[in-house]
């Protein structure tokens, strides 16, 4: 993993400073809400609907047990003795009071973490492919690419202040599993005609009250030239991006407003305008970002572990949560596993203290005391050794974070929604909640195969409803909530935005109604076929039919 | 014909806590029922003008509608207030929060 430098190191202390200094100013009333909101802001806190709420970024996902646990730590001194993963790769805290903000600061500085950028109209927290530097089907690891842009990005003085918020995300494998056409830029590793590794960078993708599939504004860009491409992206969207409108000044507008083509005009000639004066990244930085992501000491292992697979053959629910849970690593004998936060009557990526302890543990034992946060709000415990996966799994089950449900319709992602967010119209979680006792049934949940629910609270879209095969919207009408379902999302390297699968719903009508959908899916689905792939084929109008039947 | 005047209370989120506070007489409580109710636009605008000033100890201060009940006590009308008033519906470890199952 990346270890702060000197200068990540003082910036981020002298940030405290800053900040503790502000906090005293607010308390004794020398700085006015209105002085001290975008201050805040910028470190990450929030005023939520019964309280503060701080935002921690995980840089590209990437936690260490260490760091896990003193979120911990930090949860059961400051808070409430849980957090909140979100879909961008953060952690959140509901409960902390303004006073205890500094030391919770100072207290994530000490394990390399902080709020910065969390918040506000900047580059926010850069994010990337939870399997990065395990997954079978990388071309290359990502997070190097994502640590240039974070220290890039940083406290950058010309993109501190931009029409709105910045999302950029990072892909180093085909399979996306970042989301990276949903993003303001979106950046998939790709091989050039010679054989070399480049970027195809894509501009414009977005969900929001205008959901965006993002689009090619470069199909291959050489590595060295990154940054420089960034910054003749952010600087033509800071120069025309609209400020006049708030729901209109994200870069999707921009680029729906003046074309792509055009834009991409704007951006090279500002790229080979600026070429001669930026400066390429240093080269000693460079290398100091690789090796901070060298391969763990990985064992020399055969590729098939004898004890791995009599434990699945001797316990099927074992097998089940290797079907369902595993994923398959670069590294012969070794596999990387999700523990997904997502029991059945739970709340979507929340994560109790003694789950984060019991977690950093198995970490430590298991996985070269490394995890990964994922943007559908589950962990990734990214190196285990097949040969110990059985007892892992024990370890979790011990935990209660055992659930075999990767991908499946109870690994629903969820936003806070109007449970805690001051912007929400509706609850989102106990319609989570719902639907997850609804098919608590594990065999019918494999049964039903890959479904990806995501529900958001708002049409801010937090919880990704546009892009989930089912999605579902909370609204308010007339002072009472209801719900938009949508179909046909994809999050992946096949982008789709859902599409409105009929009226309104009263939130008790919900969990209704994504049965009849799946039960649609059931009946009509070929051999192999998935959710989505059936919808693709069959079209929307057969499961609005299906929905609004006997509705 | 003009819309009937709903009475009105006056919330604010607590500077220190962040928590749900309402305006009683001229301090901050945290129970709504004790709010002080305004019962015309001119005593709602001048609950405002007394709750504004006090950036100190709040932050947003706002008037929420309120229906008042058979004991004369304010309770929120909007759903959103209702939130703030009840906290989370959802209960998540040993926490305790109200619990409304309207799902």
């Amino acid at each position: 993993m990346y270890q702060y430098d000197d200068i990540d190191r003082d910036l981020v202390r002298k940030r405290i400073e800053q900040f503790r200094w502000q906090v005293k100013r607010r308390l004794e009333g020398s700085l006015t809400e209105e002085e001290f909101r975008p201050l805040r802001l910028m470190n990450g806190l929030y005023l939520q609907l019964h309280a503060y709420m701080l935002r921690i970024a995980i840089p590209y996902g990437t936690l260490s047990a260490r760091q896990l646990r003193k979120l911990a730590d930090i949860a059961d001194t400051y808070d409430r003795g849980y957090g909140h993963f979100t879909t961008r790769q953060n952690i959140q805290f509901n409960w902390p009071q303004l006073s205890d903000v500094p030391d919770i600061l100072e207290e994530l500085a000490e394990v390399e973490m902080h709020a910065i950028q969390t918040s506000g109209n900047c580059i926010r927290n850069v994010t990337s492919d939870p399997l990065a530097g395990v997954a079978a089907d990388e071309i290359e690891d990502p997070r190097p690419t994502a640590e240039l842009i974070r220290q890039w990005s940083s406290l950058h003085p010309e993109f501190s202040f931009l029409p709105r918020k910045f999302k950029i995300a990072v892909t180093g494998s085909p399979n996306d599993r970042t989301a990276v056409y949903f993003h303001d830029i979106g950046i998939r590793t790709v091989r050039g005609p010679d054989g070399a590794i480049g970027y195809e960078i894509i501009i414009g993708g977005g969900q929001g009250r205008t959901p965006m599939v993002g689009k090619v504004a470069r199909s291959f860009l050489p590595k060295a030239d990154l940054l420089p491409y960034l910054e003749a992206i952010l600087r033509v969207y800071n120069l025309y991006g609209r400020r006049d409108n708030k729901f209109k000044a994200r870069i999707k507008i921009l680029v729906h407003e003046v074309g792509i083509e055009r834009l991409r005009e704007q951006i090279e000639a500002e790229f080979a305008r600026s070429a001669g004066r930026n400066r390429q990244p240093d080269v000693a930085a460079l290398a100091h970002i690789r090796r901070a992501f060298s391969a763990p000491p990985y064992e020399h292992l055969p590729a098939r572990s004898a004890q791995f697979e009599d434990a699945r053959l001797r316990e099927p629910a074992f097998a089940a949560w290797c079907a369902q849970n595993m994923t398959r690593h670069k590294v012969a004998g070794y596999a990387a596993v999700t523990v997904t936060l997502k029991k059945v009557g739970g709340e979507p990526g929340d994560i109790t203290s003694r789950e984060m302890r019991g977690l950093a543990d198995l970490a430590e034992r298991y996985s070269f005391s490394e995890l990964r946060v994922t943007h559908e709000q589950n962990l990734v415990l990214p190196h285990v050794r097949q040969d110990e996966l059985h007892a892992l799994w024990q370890e979790l089950a011990r935990l209660k974070l055992a659930d075999a449900n990767r991908g499946l319709v109870t690994d629903i992602i969820c936003c806070p929604g109007l449970d805690y967010c001051a912007l929400a119209t509706a609850r989102s979680i106990p319609i989570a909640q719902a639907i997850s006792r609804r098919f608590a049934d594990p065999e019918k949940q494999r049964e039903t195969g890959p479904l990806a629910i995501k529900i958001s609270g708002c049409i801010n879209a937090c919880g990704h409803h546009h892009i989930g095969h089912i999605g579902i919207l909370g609204l308010n009408k007339a002072g009472k909530e209801y719900y938009q379902l949508t179909i046909g999302g994809d999050p992946t390297e096949t982008p789709a935005i859902g599409e409105r699968a009929g009226p309104g719903l009263s939130a008790e009508e919900v969990p209704d109604a994504v049965e009849r959908l799946i039960n649609h899916y059931l009946r009509i689905r070929h051999e192999g076929e998935t959710f989505l792939e059936t919808y693709r084929r069959v079209g929307g109008e057969s499961f609005r039919e299906a929905l609004h039947a006997a509705h | 014909m003009p819309k009937p005047f709903v009475p009105k209370i006056v919330s604010a989120n607590d500077l220190l806590s962040g928590r749900t506070v309402f305006l009683s007489g001229n301090s901050w409580v945290s129970d709504h029922h004790a709010a002080s109710v305004a019962a015309s636009p001119e005593e709602a605008a001048r609950l405002l003008r007394l709750g504004e000033p006090q950036e100190d100890a709040v932050v947003g201060p706002y008037l929420v509608d309120v229906h008042i009940r058979e004991d004369g006590t304010p309770e929120p009308i909007e759903l959103r207030e209702i939130m703030r008033v009840t906290g989370p519906t959802v209960k998540n470890g040993t926490l305790t929060f109200t619990q409304d199952a309207t799902v």
